[in-house]
């Protein structure tokens, strides 16, 4: 009996801490799963992956949603990865354009990429000492959309067995475009200033593009590829917020949330 | 005290050349000098060309010198339509790093690689057929200025693959990559004039006595001038207008479905793209004038006339074709997406009429009476026969 109430009392403890631990760690396994998906020559078809909003400090309060399209999906194109074989052996069965509108089962929206703005706090958010990652891999991006502080360091590797360029072409931070002609090649960079929508490109093969948001604040997320995303509080207080919801083809959109006990709940449907 | 012999009015070719009419029969020269096409020691085909051989001996430039000069424009029109190549399909930064690519001498050439680095090694090798032909000139030329103008053509592509590499470097700054696109077109000109200068056709004597109709020459010379300014001009707005992303900025032509000539919304695109289409009509007119002028002043230069008037409507034509092969952008709402060949095209038609405009230039000032006049008072007893011309 003592031994069992003592497990209890542990396992108790644990997820309490598992509470309270940052919520920055939600962020890597999506990445990696996401990675992991890509490398087995899914990538259209990662898993449900919310990528959670990092946040430094306790995540208290959360707010959860779905972004879904509705209308007739414009279609996506095949690439023609004809240019280089080893893209076109990871792709056997072709591939079709990454990014554009890819809706998932139930209507979910894939890759907006949700942040708060009104209401706010002005203070300034800490970069997070462990980077975010951009892997090169199938001759894609993943992810796809990604956000981070400003000035956290992302990784940027090339899990491909060709050569990349990547070049990103912010308007307000440094562009860059760096070589990484071999496999498992890795490259560090980040950007000084908060700028949303950094494209990123890949200037050997045209059809790879990724976004970088670099944020001020940590209170963002990207839906996955059921549409769902989450977006973690920290210490936030209850109110009513801004919500702009940006989509790479379908654009802009803004609305507002209220947060409740810490809780808030914001779904959005592109129409077209 | 003149060493050179008199070119005031005899005909080298004596029963070559109709009284009244200038002293080239049709074919005598093209362009790039391909006129002197006669092998190498064997007898020229042509009067005009046995004429100038005989006159002037050791200083008519050598049948092998005569083809590398054509063959060197010939190359620059492919290293132009290379880097044509490279603009169309957005693969000027798919190689990051210069002079190395991926720090290697041969990076693999997949994807854009094949045309940043292909237009790479297509520049590197002119870069070296141009050295080769400076010191080919600079060994056997006597001119003073022909040589000045092998070294300058040098000294051009040194600056070209420069510029080149600082575009890379700089990633594509538009002012950079301008000024790339234009010292090209440049290089162009200078390599023609070369190629002419060590023409047969260059060195042929003329009837000179001045004709009644000289003033007409005149005048046909003139606007063959304006023409070929125009043409430069105008390749310069199609740099600024293909460097600053503009090329679909009006992505209808003649007018839209509903008629308009311009977009709802008119921003630097469209003023830029407006500009280069507008002053395309200017070019247009001026060209087919210099051209009906041109051939009817000369008879023996009417099919290069004819040859540039049907290249200014193929690259009109050329122009419009971009514009009707745009496809929408499936990922935006408004953006298009232009296909690389016919721009590519269009670059290289650019860049073959400004060399067409600048040779019947050139073919008309030398086969005008302000040509002699100014060669006749240039003459100097210290250079030997057929130097400076």
């Amino acid at each position: 009996m003592m031994l069992a109430e003592t497990l209890t009392a542990v396992l108790l403890l644990t997820v309490a801490c598992a509470d309270e631990s940052p919520a920055i760690s939600d962020n890597a396994p999506a990445a990696q799963q996401a990675v992991a998906a890509a490398a087995t020559n899914v990538v259209a078809t990662t898993p449900a992956v919310v990528h959670e909003a990092k946040i430094s400090g306790a995540a208290k309060g959360v707010i959860r949603g779905t972004v879904k399209f509705e209308g007739d999906a414009p279609e996506r194109g095949k690439v023609d990865l004809s240019p280089d074989k080893v893209c076109a052996d990871d792709h056997k069965d072709g591939m079709a354009t990454p990014g554009g509108v890819q809706v998932g089962t139930g209507g979910g929206l894939m890759d907006v990429f949700i942040q708060l703005t009104s209401g706010v706090p002005e203070s300034k958010a800490e970069a997070p000492a462990e980077a975010a990652v951009i892997d090169q891999i199938g001759c894609t991006y993943v992810p796809h959309v990604l956000g981070v502080i400003k000035k956290q360091k992302i990784e940027i590797l090339n899990s491909d067995a060709t050569l990349h360029n990547i070049h990103a072409q912010p308007k307000t931070n440094k562009e860059f475009n760096l070589a990484m002609p071999n496999k498992g090649d890795k490259r560090e960079v980040e950007f000084k200033k908060d700028e949303q929508a950094i494209h990123i490109k890949c200037d050997v093969h045209p059809w790879m593009s990724a976004y970088v948001f670099s944020m001020e604040h940590p209170y963002f997320a990207v839906s996955g590829a059921d549409g769902s995303f989450s977006i973690n509080l920290g210490e936030l207080p209850d109110g009513e917020y801004g919500v702009k919801l940006w989509h790479e083809v379908l654009g802009t959109q803004e609305g507002k949330v209220t947060v409740k006990d810490g809780a808030g709940s914001f779904d959005f449907t592109y129409k077209k | 005290m003149n060493s050179r012999p008199d070119r005031g009015t005899t005909a080298i070719a004596p029963g070559a050349h109709a009284p009244g009419a200038m002293a080239f029969p049709e074919g005598a020269a093209s362009p790039g000098g391909a006129g002197a096409a006669t092998a190498a020691g064997a007898p020229p085909r042509d009067g005009i060309a046995r004429g100038a051989a005989a006159q002037h001996g050791s200083a008519m430039p050598s049948a092998a010198r005569r083809r590398y000069g054509a063959f060197l424009v010939l190359a620059t029109l492919f290293l132009i339509f290379s880097g044509a190549e490279v603009k169309s399909r957005q693969a000027g930064l798919s190689v990051p790093d210069w002079p190395l690519s991926y720090g290697m001498w041969w990076p693999p050439m997949v994807g854009n690689v094949f045309f940043e680095h292909g237009h790479r090694v297509i520049a590197a090798t002119l870069g070296l057929l141009i050295v080769i032909m400076a010191a080919w000139t600079a060994r056997t030329e006597p001119r003073r200025w022909v040589r000045t103008l092998a070294w300058s053509a040098l000294g051009a592509v040194i600056a070209q693959g420069l510029l080149g590499g600082l575009t890379v470097i700089h990633l594509l700054p538009p002012a950079l990559s301008m000024s790339h696109g234009i010292l090209a077109q440049t290089l162009l000109c200078a390599l023609t004039w070369l190629a002419y200068a060590t023409s047969v056709e260059w060195f042929a004597r003329r009837d000179g006595a001045l004709q009644a109709d000289a003033d007409r020459r005149r005048r046909a010379l003139r606007t063959a001038g304006w023409a070929a300014g125009a043409v430069y001009v105008q390749l310069i707005l199609g740099a600024l207008m293909r460097h600053n992303e503009a090329g679909l900025a009006v992505p209808f032509f003649p007018t839209s479905p509903t008629g308009a000539l311009l977009p709802d919304l008119i921003d630097l695109p469209v003023v830029l793209h407006m500009l280069h289409r507008g002053f395309a009509v200017i070019v247009l007119l001026l060209v087919l004038l210099a051209a009906w002028r041109v051939a009817q002043a000369w008879r023996h230069l009417a099919r290069h006339a004819s040859l540039l008037a049907g290249l200014v409507c193929a690259q009109v034509l050329l122009g419009a074709t971009i514009i009707w092969t745009a496809q929408r952008d499936p990922d935006s709402e408004t953006a298009w997406i232009k296909m690389p060949v016919p721009a590519s095209l269009h670059v290289l038609l650019g860049a073959g009429l400004l060399a067409t405009a600048w040779l019947l230039c050139l073919r008309c000032w030398r086969a005008s009476p302000t040509s002699r006049a100014a060669l006749s008072s240039a003459a100097s007893p210290a250079v030997p026969a057929g130097a400076d011309r």
